[in-house]
This record gives C-alpha cells, sequence and structure tokens, in this order.
C-alpha cells in the first residue's frame, strides 16, 4: 500500500511539475524578448552616442543585461577580442546559435536577432540606426504576440500537467 | 624582390630575431580576413620586411610594392611575378578587411573614412576607395569599398643620426628645416626619427632634448590609434593627433611652448601664415614637401613664397636612389639664401 501511495506521488509531481516547465517557458519567452530589446537599447546608445568600438561596446552591454540573455553579447565580445578573422556578423551568427538551446526563445525570435546581427558593425551610423529601429520594432511585436500565447496558455498547461498526472494516477488504480 | 629558399639554413639566432619582426606585423594580420591572412602568414620574414604596400582591389590581383617592385601574390602564399597565377581578391574579402581594420565598427570611422584613409594599430595607413557618399556638397564617407592599400609602416630607429649635426644650432634649438622628396622615398620616417632624437636627446652630440610639438594631420608621424602613438617620437613631444595642420601650429604655440614644430606635408595657403607666426614666436620648424629638388620646390606657391622669405635654414633633399631615404643632397642657409634669389648670407 505505502509503495502505492508512494508511486502516486511521484507520477503526480513529475506530471505537474513538466506542466510548470511547459508553462514556464511561455513567461520565460516574454521575459527575455523584454531583456533583449533593453540590451539592444544600451548597444545603441555606445554605438551611436559614444562611437564605442564594438568589441567594448557588446561587452558593456553584456554586463548591463541579465542573463541568460547577456551570454550572446559576451559570445559577440569575445570572439571578436580573439581577433580570429571573423565580422561582427559572423560572431553574432555564432553566439546565437551557441546560445540557443538556452534560451526560450523560438525560431521567429531567433530569426530576427539574426538578421539584425547581420549588418553589425558592418555599415555607418545612420544605417546602424535604422537597423536597431527595425529590431527593436519587431521584437516589440514578438513580445506583444508572447505575452497574449503566455495568458493563453500558462494557466492551461500548468492545470493539464496536473490533471494529466491525477487521470494517470486514476488509471492506474 | 626578395625569394624565400625554403630549404636555406637558418641559425637560431637569427630565427628568433625573424619571430620577434614578425610581431610587428600582428595588426596587419589582425586586420586582414583568415584566407588573406593565411597567404601573407606563409610569407618569409625576408619577404615581409621588403612589402611597403599590399593592395586589396576587388576582382583584381592580390599586390604586393616593395622596393620599387611590384609582385603578385598567390592563393598559396607565394610571390610571384606571373599575373596568372595571383590570388584574385574579391569584393567580398575587401569588405571583410575594412571591418577588421575597424574592430568591426565601421561607424566609429567615419569621420576618418572621410579623409579616404584609416589608421589601424601599429600605425599603419590604410587608404580607402570606394563609392563616395556626398552631403551637401561634401564628402560624407565611403561605402561599397572595392580597394585597400594597406602602408606598413616602419620606424627606422636612428635612420636621421648622420643627419642630425647639419640640423642642431646649438644646444637649445635647430635650424628651420624642409625635408623635400618624390613620395615613398622616406620623408615621413626622416622626420619621424628627427623628432624622435630632438626630443629625447642625443647625448653624442652634447645635445639636451628639446620640446617638440607635433601636428600629424594625416596621422602618419605618431600613428595614432585612438590617440596613443603608436610610433615612439621621444619624451618630450606633444601630438595633436588628425589636426588640420594651421590650426594645430597655433593651438601648440599657445599651449605648450615648444621649441620645434614639426609638421608633415606643408601646402595650403593658411599653413603659411601658421609658420610665419611660428618663426615669429621664436619656435623652429621642420617640415616635409613633396617635390625633386631644391628647383622644383620654389615652383610651388606655399613653399616658393616661404623659401623666397628666407624660412627654412637647411634644405634636405630625399631620393631612393640608394633605397629609400638616399639623403641626395643638404642646402645649408647660404645656398638657401642665394636659391630664393636674394643673395647674402645673413648668419
Amino acid at each position: 500500500m505505502i509503495i502505492k501511495i508512494f508511486g502516486c506521488l511521484v507520477i503526480m509531481t513529475c506530471a505537474t511539475s513538466a506542466g510548470f516547465l511547459m508553462a514556464n517557458g511561455y513567461k520565460k519567452r516574454v521575459w527575455e524578448l523584454r531583456a533583449f530589446q533593453q540590451a539592444l537599447q544600451v548597444l545603441e546608445s555606445e554605438i551611436l552616442y559614444t562611437s564605442t568600438p564594438l568589441p567594448q561596446a557588446v561587452d558593456k552591454t553584456a554586463h548591463s543585461t541579465e542573463a541568460p540573455v547577456n551570454r550572446i553579447f559576451f559570445d559577440v565580445g569575445q570572439i571578436l577580442e580573439e581577433r580570429k578573422g571573423y565580422t561582427a556578423g559572423e560572431a553574432w551568427c555564432t553566439a546565437v546559435d551557441r546560445n540557443r538551446d538556452i534560451l526560450s526563445l523560438d525560431c521567429e525570435d531567433l530569426q530576427i536577432i539574426r538578421s539584425f546581427g547581420k549588418n553589425l558593425g558592418s555599415i555607418d551610423k545612420e544605417n546602424q540606426e535604422k537597423s536597431f529601429k527595425l529590431a527593436k520594432y519587431q521584437l516589440k511585436a514578438q513580445q506583444a504576440k508572447a505575452e497574449e500565447e503566455r495568458s493563453k496558455n500558462e494557466r492551461l498547461y500548468k492545470n493539464l500537467g496536473f490533471l494529466l498526472g491525477a487521470a494517470l494516477v486514476i488509471l492506474l488504480i | 624582390m626578395h625569394t624565400y629558399e625554403k630549404t636555406r639554413h637558418i641559425p637560431e639566432r637569427v630565427w628568433r630575431e625573424e619571430k620577434g619582426g614578425r610581431k610587428r606585423y600582428k595588426y596587419i594580420f589582425d586586420s586582414l580576413p583568415v584566407n588573406i591572412r593565411n597567404m601573407i602568414q606563409r610569407l618569409s620574414f625576408g619577404e615581409l620586411e621588403c612589402i611597403e604596400e599590399f593592395r586589396l582591389k576587388a576582382d583584381a590581383p592580390f599586390i604586393v610594392y616593395g622596393a620599387g617592385d611590384s609582385a603578385y601574390i598567390t592563393a598559396e602564399g607565394r610571390i610571384c611575378s606571373d599575373r596568372g597565377r595571383a590570388y584574385i581578391v574579391t569584393a567580398e574579402d575587401a569588405a571583410k578587411a575594412l571591418q577588421l581594420m575597424c574592430d568591426c565598427s565601421v561607424y566609429s570611422i567615419e569621420d576618418e573614412l572621410k579623409n579616404g584613409y584609416i589608421t589601424i594599430r601599429g600605425g599603419h595607413r590604410i587608404g580607402v576607395v570606394g563609392k563616395v557618399v556626398t552631403e551637401g556638397g561634401r564628402v560624407k564617407t565611403i561605402k561599397d569599398v572595392s580597394g585597400l592599400n594597406i602602408r606598413i609602416s616602419r620606424q627606422v630607429i636612428g635612420c636621421s643620426s648622420n643627419l642630425l649635426p647639419r640640423l642642431i644650432r646649438d644646444k637649445g634649438s635647430v635650424y628651420n628645416t624642409l625635408i623635400v622628396s618624390p613620395p615613398q622615398c622616406g620623408k615621413t620616417t626622416l622626420l619621424r626619427d628627427i623628432i624622435r632624437q630632438l626630443s629625447d636627446g642625443v647625448p653624442s652630440l652634447g645635445f639636451e632634448g628639446i620640446k617638440v610639438g607635433v601636428v600629424d594631420e594625416r596621422s602618419e608621424l605618431a600613428g595614432c590609434y585612438k590617440g596613443i602613438p603608436q610610433n615612439d617620437l621621444g619624451i618630450r613631444t606633444d601630438i595633436l593627433d588628425a589636426c588640420p595642420k594651421a590650426q594645430g601650429m597655433m593651438m601648440l604655440i599657445r599651449s605648450m611652448s615648444p621649441g620645434v614644430i614639426a609638421t608633415d606635408e606643408l601646402g595650403r595657403p593658411e599653413d603659411l601664415v601658421s609658420i610665419q607666426e611660428a618663426i615669429n614666436a621664436g619656435v623652429n620648424v621642420i617640415t616635409t614637401v613633396h617635390g625633386w629638388n631644391t628647383k622644383d620646390i620654389m615652383k610651388k606657391p606655399v613653399i616658393g613664397k616661404l623659401m623666397k622669405g628666407g624660412v627654412f635654414e637647411r634644405v634636405v633633399v630625399l631620393s631612393r636612389r640608394k633605397g629609400p631615404g638616399t639623403i641626395e643632397e643638404i642646402v645649408d642657409s647660404v645656398e638657401c639664401q642665394k636659391l630664393s634669389g636674394l643673395g647674402g648670407c645673413q648668419e
């Protein structure tokens, strides 16, 4: 009997936490999108107003941004500092690919971030400003979408996890 | 051009020296895309030392200039004279190189690009051509870069040692000097060493260093990278980097009380006033000008006027007859007076 109760408890905990985990993904995505926009804001002012060279600019951005979004900026800075012959665009792409697994962003978000990085450091201030503007605009739209999805799905997945666990337990008993 | 024999025996000492010497090219290597970097890195040290310019032009062979000669570089990183074997530079190579040269921050060099060149770490200068963007009739920036000319800056320590005894007047001052030379004959290199020695002092001549003000309009003398000189210009040297010559000279006279003012490539009308201002303030001037000989420079409007006014007490003419930096003649004040057609001797 004790084993049965224990088994049921294990199943319930697993299912519920799986539900929470799924729900958390939505929350994290919204949060990361917001953090990314703030990071771009910092980077933009470093580039447009103080003309800081990119390796230092991304490093500063990384320090004023929260994990895990700052990983991308840290990696770009590191790749550029190594001076192995990679341009900023290539460094950016590598950094995004390296960190995509620790981020909760979806393909569409990553695509926006990637295409922003393509021009980074290779164009003049005027075009750089446009590029920032576009990326921020797109990310904002993504954030609105992500928030909508979150409000729709967060509670659903939390409840679903618990209920599935309960259903499984009932079936097994 | 020097050819590289792979089988040659290199003594340990020479090899070490070469390794140290190669470090000087680090910033050039760093500023090139990987494929081109690999080619250049395969060149021998002797070959590298001969090269004065690397030319990257989109859809054209990769050319190097050195010792008055030109040659091609193959994709395998060898120097050859056969155009057919040369590596053909792509537009992407040129664009990438420009990005790497400015630390992937094209936005931070817009002002420099206006002048058509940038200075990288190590003081090397890169000439840039491409599509010029203008605004209100003035050059705003260059985009779609199609050609880059990497000019290797070499500081030749001590190259002015033979010349200095003729330039120093007494313990605390020097003669107003004009260095005349065709392009690529080492006038900037010579001026750089003169500045360094005057600033540090020359113990063998009993010359204590004097304060030297340098107006480095084209960032060539000091090779400043973000305001920090990459070449050794001596301990008493104040440098105004990327500053227009005429204004810079006035600024230095007023602010830094220099004993000598050194500038490169005089020639604009406004320079005339500043030079005279400097002389009036009791500051000596050392400068350079493009030209073939003393006769040639008399025809130039600004320099001709200064020569006629008897401003310069020493004129040094360079050529590359025996390699860059060959001193053809040193004309002193007596002859300067004769040249200017005034006759007589003031000293």
